[in-house]
């Protein structure tokens, strides 16, 4: 079997089959969820901490997480990518604030089936996500960015951009649902 | 304790991790209850998912994979299950089984309430009854040939005759207590009358002799709807023996 053949025999087992087989144990299994979603773990992590070897650990952390306890991943709380994503910039933001991780990996219910399954699904909404995200007017933008990436509340992107709180709130919720439209249309 | 709409405004914060744990609590507990709040978060979740995914460049280290393996080698041995597909019917006495444990579990949930509310009624119960025998003990006391009453006046001063009047108008009940009564004259009988606040005539109720101490008693229930009315006072007389429709002056005893 060539290892073209391979690789899109690999690209057509789904998260949900991969979850079962973890669930009976299949090391592999882990190894190519790994494979498929460790980039975007990594990279929010990153993006947060703006620390590789913490980025790491966060990366570590969270898949022997799904090892020792894979049914905290269901299905119909959206797709895998989209949920590890979340999970990992929650994470990422507990590291930030050095406090105890206090993210549920059960809590995160996830509306939009974001199916970033295939890679050249993934790199396509990914693309289409951050040309909506750099359109976002800069007043937007920047709070949104500020609390989402950086764990600034909400007060303190206030006191910080000088900006009234109410503003800042306004602006934060605006910003999400622009992006929501965005992905959805 | 926040509103809908409060709980609304902070959704956002709740999503993003940012309220601190007393108000993230507090939202919990309004999700648990509100469908509407549930979706718009699960919405919100979509958004963050969206925005961390806009992030999505850097590779790991190729270390990492390696070193993900290596953990899960270390971790304890977990039994390996057999995943296979089954035909639908061998999930029925699972399915059964679910359903079994539901309705023992309803059942029991029943089983308990009822046996809660029997407690409370026997509890109940039991205070009635001990109401009722106090009640009992009061009236033998008061009405028994065998009781001993003894008035108390002042030293130096002749005993008149008194009586006491419990009268409830709304269960129509009456207790009267006499002493002091001297005996009756041949063909005679004491009789107590209800005087009504009304103005109306004076109202029979009930005829009574005196034991040989000057006491006598009359309790009288259930009286009649006709005869349930506001009472100004009571007052007995000395009537002939049968008694009267309307009181033969003098009052031998009157009070309000």
């Amino acid at each position: 079997m060539s290892s073209a053949t391979s690789a899109k025999g690999q690209s057509q087992v789904t998260d949900s089959m991969l979850i079962s087989r973890i669930r009976a144990g299949d090391e592999d299994a882990l190894a190519l969820l790994h494979d498929r979603y460790a980039q975007v773990v990594y990279s929010v992590a990153l993006r947060v901490l703006a620390e590789t070897t913490q980025a790491e650990d966060i990366l570590q952390e969270l898949f022997l997480q799904l090892w020792r306890n894979p049914q905290a991943f269901d299905s119909n709380r959206g797709s895998l990518g989209a949920w590890l994503a979340v999970i990992a910039r929650h994470r990422a933001i507990d590291y930030l604030r050095r406090r105890r991780p206090e993210t549920d990996i059960e809590d995160v219910v996830i509306a939009v089936d974001t199916r970033v399954e295939q890679t050249t699904d993934r790199n396509m909404a990914i693309a289409k996500i951050r040309a909506a995200v750099e359109g976002l007017p800069a007043e937007q933008r920047k709070p949104l960015e500020m609390a989402f990436f950086e764990g600034l509340t909400h007060s303190e992107i206030s006191s910080k951009t000088g900006e009234p709180l109410g503003t800042i709130k306004t602006r934060i919720r605006a910003a999400l649902l622009t992006l929501r439209k965005v992905l959805v249309a | 304790m926040k509103d809908h709409q409060q709980i609304t405004d902070d959704l956002v914060l709740y999503a993003m991790r940012e309220l601190p744990e007393t108000q993230a609590a507090e939202v919990r507990r309004h999700l648990n209850d509100c469908p509407s709040c549930r979706r718009d978060l699960s919405e919100l979740n979509s958004d963050m998912a969206i925005l961390a995914l806009s992030s999505v460049g850097a590779a790991p280290p190729q270390r990492s994979r390696e070193r993900l393996l290596n953990a899960v080698k270390a971790e304890p041995r977990r039994a390996k299950m057999f995943v296979m597909h089954r035909p639908w019917w061998s999930f029925v006495p699972s399915f059964a089984a679910v359903l079994l444990t539901v309705f023992g579990l309803l059942l029991w949930r029943e089983n308990t309430g009822l046996r809660h509310r029997l407690e409370t009624s026997q509890q109940g119960s039991a205070q009635h009854q001990a109401d009722l025998e106090r009640a009992r003990l009061v009236l033998d006391a008061l009405t028994s040939p065998q009781s001993s009453h003894f008035a108390l006046v002042a030293t130096k001063s002749q005993p008149v005759p008194e009586g006491r009047a419990s009268y409830l108008q709304t269960n129509g009940t009456l207790v009267f207590t006499a002493q002091h009564l001297p005996p009756l004259p041949p063909r005679k009988i004491y009789q107590l009358w209800l005087i009504p606040a009304s103005g109306s005539a004076p109202m029979p109720f009930g005829t009574f002799r005196p034991d040989a101490h000057g006491n006598a008693s009359i309790i009288l229930t259930n009286i009649g709807t006709d005869k349930q009315v506001p009472a100004k006072m009571f007052a007995v007389t000395l009537e002939p023996e049968g008694g009267s429709q309307t009181p033969t002056m003098p009052i031998i005893m009157a009070g309000a």
